[in-house]
């Protein structure tokens, strides 16, 4: 029998059925019972679809192989490029207090001891431009890095005269709650091809009690949407994006959240659950999973229906998924990969000096946990890179070696998050059973596979269109 | 229907000779590439020392047109001046017996007309309309089929060339390196793919084990860096998987130019075979848009061939191509009063010349 390795999962009367390279079929439970007994004779009508997928080794063993291997590599060439995205965080100060970022903010006050040093700033660079990637993207990060604009531009310029000699594609993004950006800054960004990526979570009433002021009672929506506008004017529509965080409060709000955005013009979304960091971890979630699956649905489908009325606008969290499942190319995305992203996609230049394998990594410090401090920017490039952390993350994060993963139908398509698995249970592999990442991940990828599969032709083609945008140049 | 090939004696001549048409009044001369003059003409008695005399049909040459002249006295035309598309046939010969084959392959062998072909080349204009490689199989002319682009690619570098290959010797690496290192500025190969698994494909082309090697072609040719476009040829053999294969083309050969579907030439094996391949050209027409949506969604450039406006759905018109060479391609009276006939692929002169098609539909103001 021409069987080469695959996984399955049974869901009702189907099965799903992935290959190596992560293609996969349903088949009714009677096929794949034929299957897995040996039992596909040579002229099985289900042969034909799973020697398409290369399930079926077929009458080439050799070219089954061959187009399995070709998948792979596309599916692992971000790993060639190693570390792309590089955040700078370069003040922990922040002019907000939003309840779900006590740890990684301070006070608004000027406080030397909560911003990066200008030479820790000017070293990072130099760190950035020993990772071998072509394309290299510098995240402005905080706290709120306004408030210190003036090291965003030695940053920049500090990388702009490198990158004279450098060449590398490199991509800005300011990632501000857009409480102040004032006409200077947005001629800067302009000037020097920095995005904006902000956080907007709704209509006024819901974003302002998640991400209230620190030190004043006015609205902040009101000022972010002020901002927007500049922005968009100063910027252009595609250099402005927002992402919106998920509260107890945002549970029954999907609607009014899409609607929010859909009245700004924007034209994402990018629907994101809390990070356990200082809250799960200390065993206060603030709502379940599954409360998070439904009113994640819930607002895919708003998404849906906003453009099926003709309004233009993806779900950035579905649009991974859909890519995942149906493409083999990159997402760019770091937190959906195995192995995971952490240091060979990203790495976390912390205001006070110390590099981290992610954002999470950092807060995970700030709350008090510094195991997964790499070292310091003033620290030798390899001995960051390829440290003992690093390796470890590497190797707790490998489907393959991970239980609960290697034999999973949905792996391939999905991420490991070694720094949440550390966090929350003490152990970077993890484990599977009673893992929310993993529960999150398998309800949303089979949420989304249900979408591609179901009855409504305009879902399905809007979910394809969404994730093959970049190969048709969108 | 355009004739290509005249009959008649030979005189003077001990092989094949390429020349390029020179008309004096109504005198027919072609020129070789070494200045040498022969004698065309439908007149029975020669007149100068290397001749083709008796030529039947009559001949209907245009100045700048190329001929090659043979021994036995066949003047066939290789390219023409005013055509949009020009090709060449480089052998009769194949490795596969495709079930709808157009031109069924003769064993002869018949390598040494490529050598006639590379001779002919230079006589041609650089220009815009491009150059068809046709056969049988051109590669199985190997590093001889090489020599014929690189030598287009220095006689005529503006003309597009486009090689019809079935792909399977380019599993040979090297050959698929060494076409690709003529860096020919506008060649694109286009391979047939039938099925996205090789028990189909391989029932339809004739050959055990032509998918593999025809999929380890396509991936050669693409590493050589040589542009690939995708052939399927639309009947009742390939329609019922046509959405799964479109899938099959995106995830295992995102890279191709575009991908071809084209309606069946029926002539060739396709007559005799027809009862396996028949599929009335509207059946054809309605299952296109959802395999052409499959990829165009996806980034992939689709292209439809071969099939009348009138049996395609509306929603795929903008892919369709008037496409069927001139010297073949032929319209109905129903087409007279039609608004879109200028961009209509129309109909293969084989196929009219067996039965006339079924409802052909005019489009009018009113139907449009």
């Amino acid at each position: 029998m021409d069987i080469l390795p695959f996984r399955f999962l049974r869901r009702g009367e189907r099965v799903l059925v992935t290959s190596l390279a992560g293609e996969h079929v349903w088949l009714p439970a009677g096929d794949f019972g034929r299957l897995v007994a040996g039992g596909l004779g040579a002229d099985d009508p289900v042969r034909a679809d799973l020697e398409a997928i290369q399930v079926l080794a077929g009458a080439s063993p050799e070219l089954a192989r061959h187009l399995l291997a070709v998948k792979l590599r596309t599916r692992a060439a971000w790993m060639a490029e190693f570390t792309r995205l590089h955040l700078f965080v370069i003040t922990l100060r922040c002019n907000q207090s939003c309840p779900y970022c006590q740890v990684s903010r301070a006070a608004e006050t000027p406080d030397a001891r909560f911003d990066m040093a200008p030479a820790t700033a000017l070293r990072a660079v130099a760190l950035m431009f020993e990772s071998p990637a072509r394309s290299l993207t510098v995240e402005f990060q905080g706290g709120e890095p306004t408030l210190r604009f003036d090291l965003v531009r030695l940053i920049v310029e500090e990388v702009e005269r490198r990158n004279a000699i450098e060449r590398r594609r490199v991509r800005f993004v300011l990632a501000s709650n857009a409480t102040d950006l004032s006409p200077e800054v947005l001629a800067y960004m302009r000037d020097h091809g920095i995005v904006l990526s902000t956080s907007l979570d709704g209509p006024a009433d819901l974003h302002d009690a998640n991400r209230p002021y620190q030190s004043r009672r006015t609205s902040c929506h009101a000022d972010v949407l002020r901002n927007l506008d500049a922005a968009r004017d100063a910027l252009g529509e595609r250099a402005v994006s927002a992402l919106m965080t998920t509260t107890r409060r945002s549970l029954c709000r999907a609607g009014d959240i899409v609607a929010e955005y859909r009245r700004l013009g924007l034209r994402s979304i990018f629907a994101r659950s809390l990070s356990p960091f200082g809250f799960a971890a200390r065993g206060r979630a603030p709502y379940s999973t599954d409360e998070f699956l439904a009113f994640y649905n819930t607002l895919l489908s708003e998404v849906i229906a906003a453009n099926r009325s003709g309004y233009a606008m993806t779900e950035i969290f579905a649009r991974l998924l859909s890519r995942r499942i149906l493409t083999h190319f990159p997402t760019g995305y770091v937190d959906l990969q195995s192995p995971a992203g952490a240091v060979i996609g990203a790495i976390v230049y912390n205001y006070d000096g110390d590099v981290y394998p992610s954002d999470e990594a950092r807060m995970l410090a700030e709350s008090g946990d510094r195991s997964l401090r790499l070292g310091s920017v003033f620290d030798g490039y390899a001995s960051l890179v390829d440290g003992p952390i690093a390796r470890a993350l590497v190797d707790a994060s490998i489907h393959a070696s991970m239980p609960g993963c290697g034999d999973c139908a949905l792996s391939p398509w999905c991420g490991a998050d070694p720094v949440y698995h550390w966090a929350t249970q003490g152990d970077p592999v993890g484990r599977r059973p009673d893992s929310e990442f993993c529960r999150k991940h398998m309800a949303t990828l089979l949420h989304v596979l249900d979408l591609l599969e179901g009855p409504d032709l305009f879902a399905r083609q809007l979910l394809v269109a969404w994730a093959t945008a970049e190969e048709r140049g969108e | 229907m355009i004739v290509r090939t005249w009959r008649g004696r030979a005189v003077g001549i001990d092989r094949p000779i390429a020349a390029r048409v020179v008309r004096e009044g109504s005198y027919v001369r072609g020129m070789t590439l070494a200045g040498g003059a022969i004698e065309l003409s439908e007149r029975g008695e020669p007149e100068q020392a290397v001749s083709v005399v008796g030529l039947r049909p009559v001949p209907t040459f245009e100045d700048g047109d190329v001929l090659l002249v043979s021994p036995e006295g066949s003047v066939e035309l290789l390219f023409r001046v005013g055509w949009r598309h020009n090709f060449m046939l480089i052998t009769r010969r194949c490795d596969s017996l495709c079930v709808m084959c157009s031109q069924p392959p003769v064993s002869r062998d018949d390598s040494a007309r490529v050598e006639s072909l590379i001779e002919a080349v230079p006589l041609i204009p650089d220009g815009e309309g491009d150059i068809g490689l046709t056969g049988g199989e051109p590669a199985l002319l190997g590093s001889r089929l090489v020599r014929l682009v690189s030598t287009l690619r220095d006689a005529v570098p503006s003309r597009p060339v486009h090689l019809l290959s079935n792909g399977r010797r380019f599993q040979d690496a090297a050959l698929a390196d060494e076409l690709g290192a003529v860096q020919h500025p506008d060649l694109m190969v286009g391979v047939p793919l039938y099925a996205d698994h090789a028990a189909l494909h391989d029932e339809i082309v004739g050959a055990k084990g032509a998918f593999v090697e025809t999929m380890m072609g396509i991936e050669n040719l693409a590493r050589a860096r040589v542009p690939v476009e995708i052939r399927v040829v639309l009947h009742a053999m390939t329609l019922p998987r046509l959405e799964k294969l479109a899938l099959f083309i995106y995830r295992n050969l995102p890279y191709a130019s575009q991908i071809v579907l084209m309606g069946l030439e029926p002539t060739g094996w396709a007559i005799r075979n027809m009862a396996r391949l028949w599929v009335e050209p509207r059946d054809v027409g309605a299952a296109l848009p959802a395999a052409r949506e499959i990829l165009r969604a996806r980034g992939l450039r689709v292209r439809v061939y071969n099939l009348p406006l009138c049996a395609l759905p509306r929603e795929v018109w903008d892919a369709a191509d008037a496409s069927i060479s001139e010297w073949k391609n032929e319209f109905v009276s129903e087409c007279e009063g039609c608004t879109v006939r200028r961009r209509c692929a129309g109909f293969f002169s084989s196929a009219l010349a067996k039965s006339r098609p079924i409802a052909v539909q005019p489009i009018t103001t009113t139907n449009i």
